[in-house]
């Protein structure tokens, strides 16, 4: 690594903005993890309208087959470098909603995951804790995610296809129960 | 407000009140219409909402309309039942033109046609191609295994400890 990387690291991981995608129960932490009680802007990272100017993607919890495909709209608008945050257990393993129709398990299979944050709903003390623990691997040059993903994009963008552009019905056995006639 | 149960029962449906603010009538599937239209004429003019309930066993699936009175302060939930296979019933968007929407999702998620309703499209469902998911004939563990991949002992290669205290 050149000293030219180092020093952009080093101050990389001090200023990140930070795009959360709340369609999780768990956004509710967000608020006191952002205003003064928890304050995060004490860590540099602040929240940040647009996706093409943010630095984080913090997705919190569920992810639906419909809002995974904007979730994977937002990551790719993304500018690199860029880091992503699963938060709470539904983006684990799919938490609660384990054997739903409409919820994915593991997020990492469709975007790449710098950092989990375990839990269901994880505190703000836990949201920090994994803003630190990034900013020390942004600096350090471990959270290379977003490499991975240009790397590794065929493997991606099966995943994504598997469950997005669907043909034919999942399951074998399909009833002809709705339709008249 | 007892007669208007009264004036119901006089029509020969069966309705009993579940509290004092709220009363269930049960109706055959072909009065439904012209019961919503009686009670819409009698000051329940607020459509609350449409839900589904799949008798599995009794291979019927039911309706329930939700209607309010804010003259009378009082709910009304209108029931009635449909075969579970290939149902269909007509669609009251000429009632309630909110109507429509409820019944967009409930043919959805359960798979039931609306004669009438101009505007059954998908609606929250993303490219669906299975049995509608909510009957309870349809496997949501096979299908998040499926198509999520879903494992019961993924683990991450961290082991948890066996219980937290
Ligand atoms: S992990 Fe828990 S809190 Fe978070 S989205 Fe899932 S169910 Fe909600």
């Amino acid at each position: 690594m050149s000293e030219w990387t180092e020093i952009v690291d080093y101050f990389r991981g001090r200023s990140m903005w930070m795009l959360h995608y709340c369609t999780g129960c768990g956004a509710i932490e967000l608020p006191p993890t952002m205003t003064s009680r928890w304050d995060m802007e004490r860590f540099g990272i602040t929240p940040m309208a647009t996706p093409r100017q943010a630095d984080i993607l913090l997705i919190t919890g569920y992810l639906a087959i419909k809002t995974l495909k904007r979730v994977i709209y937002t990551y790719e608008q993304m500018q690199p470098p860029k880091w992503v945050l699963g938060f709470g257990s539904c983006t684990i393993n799919g938490g609660i909603y384990w054997d739903s129709y409409n919820v994915i398990e593991r997020l990492d299979k469709y975007i790449p995951v710098d950092i989990y944050i375990a839990g269901c709903m994880p505190r703000p003390e836990a949201i920090l804790d994994s803003f630190v623990k990034l900013k020390e691997m942004v600096q350090n040059g471990e959270a290379k995610g977003y490499e991975k993903y240009v790397k590794n994009y065929e493997w991606y963008k099966a995943n994504q296809d598997k469950v997005l552009k669907r043909t034919k019905p999942v399951l074998e056995r399909i009833e002809k129960v709705t339709k008249i006639g | 407000m007892a007669d208007i149960l009264d004036e119901i029962r006089a029509m020969d449906l069966k309705a009993s009140w579940l509290n004092d603010w709220e009363f269930e009538v049960i109706v055959p599937k072909e009065r439904i219409g012209s019961v919503l239209d009686y009670l819409k004429s009698r000051t329940f003019k607020g459509f609350m909402g449409l839900s589904c309930v799949d008798w599995i066993d009794e291979g019927k699936f039911e309706l329930v309309y939700i209607l309010q009175s804010y003259d009378l302060s009082l709910e009304a939930i209108v029931k009635t039942k449909i075969p579970r296979h290939r149902p269909v019933i007509e669609s009251m968007n000429a009632i309630w033109k909110l109507c429509e929407v409820y019944e967009r999702e409930m043919h959805e998620f359960f798979g039931i046609e609306f004669v009438g309703n101009p505007n059954l499209r998908p609606f929250f469902l993303e490219n669906w191609l299975d049995t509608p998911p909510l009957r309870k004939d349809f496997d949501t563990l096979a299908f998040s295994e499926e198509l999520f991949e879903f494992k019961e002992d993924e683990t991450h290669g961290i082991n948890p400890p066996e219980r937290i205290e």
